[in-house]
């Protein structure tokens, strides 16, 4: 149960529901009443902003599916955040990611990846996420793997995921089946 | 720190305040605000999650729409500051 409690329809405000229709509209096709839509509707102003960045990492990067999902795995799994993590790992699933990959991110092991820009784009984000910075030998290959659009796209991806993963962990935001969705999560 | 240290300046923090948080001392903060915000700001960093009792405090002192905005700081300048981080941008 999180700290914020969900709203139903009835009890949001104007501005509420339609923020909630805008997400809706978008490609996400849905409102989002659990997940990072319960800190979006305490301001639906910056939610506003928030909803139009998250669909950009999501669906407007120059990154295909597969990657973009994996990417945001391995957010999910350093920050531990269930929501996050349950969420991306079905959309994954989706989009044919291998669900050994899955399970190897879950457990910390290595994966066997299904292409070099799966694996060039996991272990950046590990870095990343784990150093806070990145060496010059996995920088040189992500930049020759992607170019520097799809680099900058991808730390985008990678940063976007953070901010929300940490912001739903202040509040202890979990899917319906609980934060036990995810070995080691943040909390129980 | 380049900018955050001199909009903190400009803000009316003191160098004291500024200095200890680059140095990793715990500041000596002139409100419960500030305390409370620098606080649950490292927790949720360095540990990744919010314990109830800092939790509690925070409520208690922020008021949940604030805390929420809190957080969406938080979380703004931890993405930007990743981003930054790989291409080695300085101040």
């Amino acid at each position: 149960m999180a700290r914020l409690k969900a709203l139903a329809r009835e009890e949001m405000d104007a501005e509420q529901q339609a923020l909630m229709d805008e997400i809706a509209s978008g490609p996400r096709k849905a409102p989002m009443t659990n997940g990072p839509g319960l800190g979006w509707l305490r301001n639906p102003k910056a939610g506003h902003i928030a909803q139009q960045l998250g669909a950009f990492c999501r669906y407007g990067t120059g990154h295909t599916d597969d990657v973009v999902e994996i990417i945001i795995c391995t957010t999910a799994r350093y920050w531990s955040q269930p929501y996050e993590w349950w969420a991306h790992k079905r959309n994954a699933l989706k989009v044919n990611v291998d669900p050994a990959i899955i399970d190897a991110i879950e457990n910390r092991t290595t994966p066997k990846f299904q292409s070099v820009e799966q694996e060039v784009a996991h272990d950046i984000t590990k870095e990343l996420l784990e150093t806070k910075k990145v060496g010059k030998a996995t920088y040189e290959r992500a930049l020759k793997t992607f170019g520097e659009k799809k680099l900058v796209e991808l730390t985008q991806v990678v940063g976007y995921y953070s901010n929300i993963a940490l912001q739903m962990n202040c509040f202890e935001v979990a899917p319906d089946d609980g934060p036990s969705v995810l070995k080691d999560a943040a909390f129980s | 720190m380049g900018h955050a240290c001199e909009n903190a300046l400009a803000a009316g923090l003191t160098q004291d305040v500024v200095e200890a948080i680059e140095q990793g001392r715990p500041p000596l903060f002139a409100t419960v605000e500030q305390s409370m915000a620098h606080d649950v700001t490292r927790e949720i960093l360095e540990t990744r999650k919010l314990s109830q009792e800092t939790y509690a405090r925070a409520a208690a002192i922020f008021g949940e729409a604030a805390l929420v905005e809190l957080a969406s700081v938080v979380g703004w300048y931890t993405s930007l500051a990743i981003q930054m981080n790989i291409f080695d941008v300085g101040a």
